[in-house]
């Protein structure tokens, strides 16, 4: 006859084969350790104030990205003012001086993106990006040095005129 | 509180008239005493009551018990009490005039299959007669297991699952944030939900005043209305001992360390403690506990630290042996910090830098009445009221913090009627009344009205019949007053003994909270809009079953179920990417549930198995997608063994990976997506001393033995290994 403390040593060991040899999640790669960027960005050809809901500096990890909140919220791209700040957010200047940080690597895409409509998740298109060629129409990628500033990138935003739309 | 404080005097008014010296009706009398068999000693707390009346009492510390008026006739009383062989005496003639003597001896069993419930029908019956699923934990798996809080006892009954603090019973309910319930939760059988955001606060309930949890697992909106869709929790608090009791009980201990040493965060040891104190006294007629709980804890987390302070009196005056009053005063205070959700998988213990710091402080109170009256062997009644105020303020949100304050009175008359034998008659009207004052929501009213009855029918000895349905009415602020009826029939086959067949059909309903339809706020970027124009969700629960008993040993109970859900409420984003609460959903939820125990070795090791399997189907993309939050599979395994003193202990809970979660909030939450089938052991050890003469009981719990790491919401990691150290006395 089985008795009680077998019984238990039996369920114990099938207990901790069913769950002790898998741990459950473990832990993924810490996110690159912070960097800065800065420069200037020019404007020229304000548009309306009704089609000026939000303006931002983005930076994307990917070109063509799928989409400027999705990849924000993502972590695949940095923005500048940071989510939920609007008040740095400067409208009809010539031009704004910027600096921020954002975790260091390389972004395909550095644009400003300019919110249209009051639809947060829709209503977004690139009004400017940063490309050393403009004859190509096509962006240059920029290398953010861990715990360094990558220093004087400019940008040219002429809202009559954007750059091709990639989201 | 315009509305509420005349409210309350007219509840304390109402009480007050009525004919509280009650002497209760004329007639014969039984009196008698009942004492274990083995061992003769006097058992108290024994459920006594006539069979076919409404007559019912309970022994007292001697064992024994008194009816009198009782009028004259021939009766089977029945003697059950958890942990003994249910005893029926047949044919006992009472005379006009005479009183009759009964000696019983109760026979202790390993298995507890007829338990008395209250939930399933509003009336006593056995769980073994029940018409739906229903399942029970007592007072001794609670305190066993050291559940802290009553979410942390239900995470052990089978078809239930929790997605952090939210409930769902076999797979009714998802992940909401707060904002509703699909079940209802009632405390001694008044419901206790918020009045703003409509959940379910466990914590407001000292689980160490808890005497057993019942939990009914279909859609019960014919007696309960409103949020019990999904089915109901009912928390029935210990009753007053004859003789008094002093209680103390202190713990404390120590949460492991992270189990990758890239999640080491400089946290140091992290420990939890505190103590109750409770001491109930009976004077006269007049018997009361006071209740004193204080806990501390840092947390496994950083800004996870945690101060609860729970104070309760419960009083129970005894009019009559058929009339008495029940009143109930809770007040809880908690100081918390706020871990919305991790900073990546990276660093799973710590939040985004911008929570660091965020506070919720909650602050409520309850107070409960009860009156209930046993006018003839074949008519009682009784009257409830409540009133339960939350207050929180916190320092979470945007631009300052949120507070809020909510009030639901309640007021309900419930009679029990029994015209004949074959009849049961449950009936009753209840009302409710809601006020809000939030900085998320406004300031809103609410209020809901509703009738009910029910007949539960004794077609012959293997067949019954329960048929009834309710009414109700509600209105939430300015969106549009909405009313139901929901309906209900159950029929339970009886083809001999040990052996019970069920079936049973029930509409269940939810109308949508304060919180769902009219949060204003902004968050994390996001802003939430309100919705004035949600409908009530609504559902129609079918379920089979059978019950089997193999004779003292083993007890077996199989279902099969399905839910249609209609309108249900989820919160997304509209066409301007504003978050909204929306009736977006239809579904159906199909599934089986194994509940077993066995008993292989006299009274001293048993087994509980519950294994539910949920087929979750949103039926809104064409029945493609599974509903969120809901996992298919879901297994409690539990070992527990008796030697001498010792009781050791064993619980294993398996809940397959939930398929989806909601994706667009997901991308909020660096690694928002990650999660894993939950695998958890958790292990104990008790040694009484009362064996020995000394009031003293130590308890050792080691929750997540293998240090297993996993999630029940998105960017939450589950506790770690934690050891606790229990030392209890009663004297």
């Amino acid at each position: 006859m089985i008795t009680k403390s077998r019984l238990l040593c039996i369920l114990s060991l099938a207990l901790a084969l069913a769950s002790g040899c898998d741990r459950g999640l473990i832990p993924t790669e810490p996110p690159p350790g912070p960097g800065a960027l800065s420069g200037v960005v020019h404007y020229t050809s304000w548009p309306p104030l009704d089609s000026l809901f939000d303006l931002r500096i983005v930076a994307f990890r990917n070109f063509p990205p799928e989409g400027i909140v999705s990849s924000v919220l993502s972590g695949e791209a940095a923005v500048y003012p940071p989510v939920g700040d609007t008040a740095l957010v400067p409208f009809f200047v010539d031009s704004l001086r910027y600096a921020f940080s954002l975790p260091s690597g390389r972004y395909e895409y550095l644009a400003v993106a300019q919110q249209y409509g009051p639809n947060l998740f829709t209503d977004w298109r690139p009004v400017g990006q940063y490309d050393l060629d403009t004859n190509l129409a096509l962006p240059s990628p920029i290398a953010i040095p861990p715990g360094d500033t990558l220093r004087e990138i400019t940008i040219h935003v002429d809202f009559a005129n954007p750059p091709p739309a990639p989201f | 509180m315009r509305v509420v404080t005349p409210i309350l005097l007219w509840l304390l008014h109402l009480l007050a008239a009525l004919p509280l010296a009650e002497a209760g009706p004329a007639g014969g009398g039984v009196s008698g005493r009942v004492v274990e068999e083995r061992t003769q000693t006097p058992l108290p707390g024994v459920n006594v009551y006539l069979k076919g009346t409404l007559l019912g009492s309970t022994t007292n510390g001697e064992g024994e018990f008194r009816f009198a008026g009782v009028p004259a006739g021939t009766y089977s009383v029945t003697f059950s009490i958890v942990g003994y062989q249910r005893k029926v005496v047949p044919a006992v003639a009472i005379e006009e005039g005479q009183t009759l003597h009964l000696n019983v001896e109760l026979t202790p069993v390993a298995i507890q299959t007829e338990p008395v419930i209250v939930t399933a029908t509003r009336s006593e019956q056995s769980l073994q007669e029940s018409p739906v699923s229903v399942s029970v934990l007592d007072a001794a798996g609670i305190a066993f297991r050291n559940s802290l809080t009553v979410d942390d006892a239900l995470r052990y009954i089978s078809g239930v699952n929790m997605t952090e603090s939210q409930v769902s019973i076999r797979g009714s309910s998802g992940y909401s944030r707060g904002a509703g319930s699909r079940v209802l939760m009632l405390v001694d059988g008044i419901p206790l939900m918020t009045g703003d955001t409509g959940e379910i606060n466990y914590e407001t309930v000292p689980a160490g005043e808890v005497e057993r949890i019942e939990v009914v697992k279909v859609a019960s909106s014919a007696l309960y209305g409103a949020n019990a869709l999904g089915g109901v929790i009912n928390i029935i608090t210990k009753p007053l001992p004859e003789k008094p009791e002093t209680r103390l009980r202190l713990y404390g201990g120590l949460y492991g360390e992270p189990s990758h040493d890239e999640w080491d965060w400089g946290g140091g040891t992290r420990s939890l403690g505190g103590l109750l104190l409770s001491h109930s006294r009976r004077i006269g007629d007049l018997g009361f506990r006071l209740y004193l709980s204080r806990d501390i804890t840092d947390g496994y987390r950083r800004n996870d630290s945690r101060r609860r302070l729970n104070a309760a009196l419960k009083a129970r005056y005894e009019f009559s042996a058929f009339s008495a009053f029940t009143a109930s005063f809770n007040y809880f205070d908690q100081n918390r910090e706020s871990f919305l959700y991790w900073r990546g998988l990276d660093k799973p213990h710590v939040p985004p830098e911008e929570q660091l710091g965020q506070t919720i402080h909650s602050r409520r109170f309850y107070a409960s009445a009860v009156y209930s009256q046993v006018v003839s062997s074949s008519f009682s009644h009784s009257i409830r009221g409540l009133w339960y105020r939350n207050r929180f303020t916190d320092t979470v949100s945007e631009g300052g913090g949120n507070e809020s304050l909510s009030d639901v009175v309640r007021g309900e008359w419930q009679v029990n009627w029994r015209p004949s034998e074959s009849h049961a008659v449950t009936a009753g009207l209840d009302g409710r009344i809601d006020q809000v004052e939030a900085t998320l929501f406004g300031t809103r009213s609410g209020e809901g009205f509703a009738l009910y009855a029910q007949d539960e029918i004794t077609l012959s000895q293997r067949w019954s019949l329960t048929i009834g349905a309710r009414f109700d009415l509600q209105r939430v602020d300015s969106v549009e007053t909405t009313s139901q009826i929901s309906p209900k029939g159950a029929i339970v086959f009886t083809p001999h003994a040990g052996t019970t067949v069920r079936a049973s059909a029930g509409r269940g309903f939810r109308a949508p909270t304060v919180a769902e339809a009219f949060t204003s706020t902004v968050a994390a970027g996001i802003v939430v809009v309100p919705n004035p124009f949600l409908k009530p969700e609504r559902s129609m629960a079918y379920e089979i079953g059978i019950k089997q008993v193999f004779g003292a040993f083993a007890l077996l109970d199989v279902a099969a179920f399905q839910t249609d859900f209609a309108d249900l409420i989820e919160s997304g984003f509209n066409q301007f990417g504003q978050a909204q609460f929306n009736n977006v959903t239809d579904a159906r939820i199909r599934g089986v549930e194994i509940t077993s125990t066995l008993a292989p070795l006299a009274r001293t090791l048993f087994f509980d198995l519950g294994y539910t399997y949920v087929d979750p189907q949103d039926l809104t993309g064409g029945g493609q997608d599974v509903l969120k939050y809901r996992p298919r599979h879901i297994l409690y395994l539990s070992a527990r063994a008796r030697f001498g003193e010792v009781e050791i202990g064993l619980d294993y809970r398996h809940l397959s990976r939930v398929e989806r979660i909601d994706e667009e909030f997901a991308t909020i939450i660096r690694d928002g997506d990650q999660r894993v089938p939950i695998n958890v052991v958790d292990a104990r050890l008790g040694y009484d001393l009362a064996t020995v003469g000394v009031p003293l009981q130590l308890l050792l719990n080691l929750y997540n033995l293998f240090q297993y790491n996993y999630v029940e919401i998105m960017g939450n990691i589950a506790p770690p290994r934690t050891l606790l150290l229990t030392i209890e006395s009663r004297f």
